[in-house]
């Protein structure tokens, strides 16, 4: 390959060692992969993809948008309304940042349910839930940057939730918001996380990430222990085999970036106002399980179980590796552990949906349903009486069974006695 | 009750008791009177004025007090009192008389006077003479039935309870005016209140006075029959007679009746009529107190029927602008016509109580164009019929025909039928400018606001319509100047804006249109690439993997090639579709949407002729010169170099700081060296605001 230097490699040698970087760089991008490597083996690299894409796009956001009370949303409108191709990266920014998430989820599911994570990979899991975490946080501080009345109630909402941490709740939470509420110290500091803290986290981290793994290539699906490696010449090479499949998939999520961006944009909305709440207030979806979860426990210290509680899964994906210690990685003889994961998805699927379509009215068969907090449907008497339990009870079932499955599992007391209460509330409420 | 007057007791209580020792015996109003003159003369550094007020605050608090102590024994609340009444009654409690007041038997006209305004200031003797107070003897108080406690009904008293010389009694319904004229026509008296003293010589010029004093006719409206006898409330107070809501109403008790009003040849049904017109429907339903109710045009006091002549006039007190149109209009030369209620009235005998909103209004007429379809094109022949069944009055386009109608039979028709053809031919081209403008609004006002729901930012075009609105409703003010000329320049200025508004938004609507169309190549390309690709890869895989593969990345198929050279420049293609944008994000914004961008340069009525004012528009300079015939616009920047030019006044020229360069007021080059005239921009007036646009016309 090296075959007879060049007059300007052998300059560029003399200078800055350029055969061992080159040589480096040549072992990197030709490395072998694992022969059974597929197309599962991608959603790490459209992840990557993705926080390029981000970083690009947001990057071109920064020089136009203003983040102060009085211009955030007015530089929003500008980018959008004036710029050439403004509207483009605002929403390529704005849909990268779901499908990021929904790459990273994928690309997790692959990790576990393959044992990917085992010995020696537990570190470049570990770093990959930070990363995992940090992309939630970039999801999080940057939904506040247009300073729209959703944005605005979702970051107040969103960070009451700090508030029922015991005794420094109260603390972290002003800490947070720079103040007593969401104001102008809130919006500068989440757009300081946002645009230079999480950044810099996210790249180190993620460096780290991409070291171990190239470390420590792709694990197989052999026992931990019992790996008997491949032949050099039945792995696929990273550049230019594996790389050729990655960007097959990639062209075509960068085509779906773009129909949502033009088919379905993001709305700027009505400038946040701190006096008036909208309706329907809700964080993004990937947001959804934990807020559906955090509502079933009420009271001071169901508050703080509530807390603890929606912590535990978190928990879990970080000490995972080190939980799991048995050597196998084929899914079918970890059944406890693949059960385990599925149980969490369904459970996270299952909180995601009933915090999807709760307190929202939908009309089915000509009736009208109006879904409370809790996820659990009540039929609206179209004579508007004032409505009772019993009513309400044979159209609910079903769902009332879902729900109060998915809050059984969590198992907690707070639930049982939440669901009586809401069902005595509701009528009250509602009319 | 306590506090108030205990406040007001021991204000006076020194001079009250050094009064009573002084005099012994004394009745309360003599020792009330007494005491006003003490405080009168120990405060003479005081203005009198207020001091009498205060006193006689202070004294009618006392007196009250005293009053319901001594009327009412059992219930007495503050026993001290009692004390005190004893004490001024001149004898010991023990003693053989008892003062007894007038409430003792007119229970229910004390009640309703306590809670009138009059409770203030008057009392019993002041409208009906003698005293406010009697002392009887025991015996008295049997001859008379009077038991203090038990006997309230006025039937139970003799009549024979002799109420002394001075005593007038109920006045006859001839003396009432000038009873509540003795004080209310009283400056000294009616000062201290804040109230007007005319009240009484603005009656006896109104219809109910006149034929009061002339006729002696006692059915005539007088003081008591709208504000009460004892139960006097203010103006404001919700229950009183004459608060706004309540006037329609208390007009009818008389005016309602058919067979009271039969003798004066006067329709008992105005009150009716009002009730149903749009001002009787904002006063009685809305609670609007800006509308006018019958005191509003008759006048309260010096109630009278305007004129028929005057009746424009009267109208013309809140809708200032319209009379001043109308009085230009050919009508208003006419002093013999009906100019307001002879249109705005549903029916086709015009009354003038029951006026109904003169035209439908905007909100109203949007709503109708929504109803007949929303978002597409709607029938105009669909909406007119629409409106004009949604319209309280007479058709906007046979309005005209009351009068002009040749068909129409009445006194006058002959003078109508002179204008006829011509008047009810510039009715129908009236009507049709303002509905056509009305129309045209509408359409790009919902336009508007449908793109406002979507993505597209169209607020400078709200903005702008915003302008269009303004002028569309001083135009249906303007169409009451029946000039047709100037109101079609005003419709055609309407038209302008519309049709500024519409051509940004087409604007901006196509480019979304050009986005969604874009996507159909970008689709075709990523699956081209992405299959393209594919195949790439499985051959690669072919050449890389396994172990018979020898070859080196150079020694792909030859038959090959073609594969790689099209990725290779679809790879291309793609980044270079990725980076124009970026490019172009990065290059300087220009603003979208025609030059929708506006500022105010100032109002023009002080505004002098040949003055210039530069402006900012769209961040560049602009001056504005009010030229001989108008406003006009003009870039200050020199088509030269850039510098920015000046007006100067004394030469009538633009002067350009560098090379000596110099404009006409039309924009021209006169001398120097610039290529080219100044560009102009768009001026117009609107309500009184000169504004500049940001299109180079």
């Amino acid at each position: 390959m090296a075959g007879e230097s060049k007059r300007w490699e052998r300059y560029l040698d003399d200078r800055m060692s350029y055969f061992t970087v080159r040589d480096f760089a040549h072992k990197q991008l030709y490395k072998r992969l694992p022969p059974h490597t597929g197309w599962m083996h991608i959603f790490g690299s459209i992840a990557l993809l993705m926080f390029v894409s981000q970083f690009v796009t947001g990057i071109l956001l920064l020089l136009y948008y203003r983040p102060t009370l009085d211009e955030a949303h007015e530089s929003i409108k500008y980018i959008t309304g004036d710029v050439a191709f403004g509207w483009l990266f605002r929403q390529i920014h704005a849909w990268g940042a779901t499908l990021m998430v929904i790459a990273l989820i994928f690309h997790m599911m692959r990790t576990f349910f393959m044992g990917s994570f085992k010995k020696p990979r537990e570190f470049t899991w570990v770093t990959g839930v930070i990363l995992f975490l940090l992309t939630l946080g970039f999801g999080f501080t940057g939904y506040l940057l247009p300073w729209n009345q959703l944005s605005y109630w979702a970051t107040t909402v969103g960070t009451e939730v700090v508030g029922a941490v015991p005794f420094v709740g109260e603390d972290l939470k002003q800490m947070l918001l720079g103040g007593s509420a969401v104001g102008q110290e809130t919006l500068s500091r989440f757009f300081v996380v946002h645009v230079a803290v999480l950044p810099w986290l996210l790249v180190i981290i993620l460096v780290f990430h991409l070291v171990l793994m190239r470390m420590h290539n792709l694990a197989t699906l052999e026992d931990v222990g019992a790996e008997k490696g491949f032949a050099h010449r039945r792995g696929v090479p990273f550049w230019p085999v594996h790389m050729a499949k990655e960007a097959c998939v990639v062209v075509v999520i960068f085509a779906i970036l773009v129909s949502l961006s033009v088919f379905m944009p993001w709305e700027i909305g009505e400038p946040a106002d701190p006096l008036s709440t909208p309706e329907g207030i809700k964080p993004e979806w990937y947001f959804l399980p934990s807020y559906q979860l955090l509502k079933y426990f009420t009271g001071p210290l169901g508050k703080v179980i509530g807390i603890l509680v929606s912590g535990v899964p978190f928990i879990l994906l970080f000490l995972w590796p080190f939980i799991e210690r048995n050597p196998h990685r084929q899914p079918r003889k970890r059944k406890w552990a693949v059960g385990v994961g599925v149980f969490g998805l369904f459970a996270a699927l299952a909180l995601g949906i009933l915090g999807h379509f709760s307190e929202t009215t939908m009309h089915v068969g000509g009736r009208v349903i109006e879904i409370d907090m809790y996820g659990i449907p009540h039929v609206v008497d179209e004579n508007a009486q004032p409505q009772t339990g019993e009513e309400a009870k044979p159209d609910a079932a079903v769902d009332e069974n879902t729900g109060a499955g998915s809050a059984d599992e969590e198992g907690t007391d707070a639930d049982a006695g939440g669901q009586p209460a809401s069902s005595q509330a509701e009528p009250g409420d509602g009319q | 009750m306590c506090p108030s007057w205990w406040r007001s007791v021991t204000f006076v209580i020194p001079a009250w008791l050094q009064h009573i020792f002084d005099s012994g015996a004394a009745p309360i109003q003599n020792i009330a009177d007494a005491v006003i003159a003490t405080h009168i003369q120990h405060s003479v550094s005081r203005s009198e004025k207020v001091i009498r007020f205060m006193i006689q605050r202070t004294v009618r608090a006392c007196r009250s007090v005293l009053v319901s102590a001594v009327s009412a024994p059992r219930s007495r609340q503050c026993s001290i009192m009692a004390l005190i009444a004893a004490l001024t009654s001149g004898e010991p409690a023990a003693g053989q008389r008892r003062t007894v007041d007038c409430a003792a038997c007119h229970a229910q006209q004390a009640e309703e006077f306590r809670q009138s305004v009059h409770a203030e200031a008057v009392f019993c003797q002041d409208c009906h003479g003698g005293p406010n107070s009697y002392r009887l003897t025991p015996e008295e108080m049997r001859l008379f039935g009077f038991d203090v406690a038990a006997t309230r009904s006025a039937a139970e008293a003799p009549a024979a309870f002799d109420h002394g010389e001075e005593f007038t009694g109920k006045a006859s319904r001839e003396e009432i005016p000038d009873k509540c004229g003795t004080c209310h026509a009283n400056v000294e008296q009616m000062n201290p209140f804040g109230l007007r003293t005319d009240p009484l010589a603005a009656y006896w010029v109104s219809g109910h006075g006149k034929a009061l004093k002339n006729q002696g006719d006692t059915n005539v409206a007088v003081c008591i029959d709208c504000h009460g006898t004892h139960d006097v409330l203010p103006e404001e107070n919700p229950n009183s007679r004459v608060y706004f809501q309540n006037i329609p109403n208390t007009c009818g008790t008389c005016h309602a009746d058919r067979a009271l009003m039969k003798p004066y040849h006067l329709s008992a049904d105005i009150v009716d009529q009002y009730g149903r017109s749009i001002h009787g429907r904002n006063v009685l339903e809305n609670g609007d107190a800006g509308s006018p109710h019958c005191a509003t045009c008759h006048g309260s006091h010096a109630a009278a029927p305007p004129g028929f002549a005057d009746v424009g006039h009267v109208c013309g007190q809140c809708h200032q602008q319209v009379e001043s149109y109308v009085l230009e209009s050919v009508h208003g030369r006419i002093a013999a016509i009906a100019r307001c209620t002879g249109c705005h009235n549903e029916r086709a005998e015009p009354t003038n109580h029951e006026i109904r909103k003169a035209s439908v209004p905007l909100d109203e007429l949007t709503r109708i164009h929504e109803s007949l379809g929303s978002g597409g094109a709607v029938d105009p022949v669909e909406f007119k019929a629409a409106v004009d069944q949604a319209s309280g009055s007479m058709r906007l386009d046979h309005v005209c025909n009351y009068c002009h109608a040749q068909n129409r039979a009445g006194p006058h028709s002959e003078f109508f039928a002179a204008s006829d053809k011509t008047a009810r031919a510039r009715g129908e081209e009236l009507a049709a400018s303002l509905r056509a403008a009305q129309l045209d609004y509408i359409q790009t006002k919902l336009r508007v606001d449908d793109m406002a729901r979507g993505v597209l930012l169209v607020g400078d075009e709200a903005l702008r319509l915003g302008d269009a609105r303004t002028e569309l409703m001083a135009l249906q003010t303007f169409v009451h100047t029946l000039k047709r000329d100037e109101v079609a320049e005003r419709a055609s200025k309407i038209a302008e804006i519309t049709e500024e508004v519409n051509t940004s938004l087409d604007d901006k609507q196509g480019g979304l249109q050009k986005r969604r169309v874009t996507m159909a190549p970008v689709w075709i390309f990523a699956l081209v690439f992405s299959v393209l690709m594919f195949r790439w890869y499985l051959q690669l895989k072919h050449v890389y993997v396994g172990p018979e593969a020898e070859v080196q990345p150079a020694d792909v198929e030859p038959r090959r090639r073609w594969l790689q050279f099209v990725l290779g420049a679809l790879g291309l293609a793609g980044i270079a579709g990725l980076v124009w944008p970026a490019v172009a994000y990065v290059l300087p914004a220009r603003k979208r949407g025609g030059g929708l961008e506006r500022s105010v340069a100032g109002s023009d009525s002080d505004w002098k002729v040949w003055e210039a004012r530069k402006v900012a528009v769209a961040g560049k300079p602009v001056i504005v010169l009010r030229a001989g015939d108008g406003f006009r616009a003009f870039s200050a920047i020199c088509t030269h170099l850039g510098c920015i030019v000046h007006w100067t006044d004394a030469k009538r020229v633009f002067e350009c700081p560098c090379h000596a360069a110099s404009f006409a007021p039309d924009g021209k080059v006169i001398s120097g060296p610039p290529p080219r005239p100044l560009p102009e921009y768009k001026v117009a007036v609107v309500q009184g605001d000169v504004i500049v646009t940001a299109s180079e016309s």
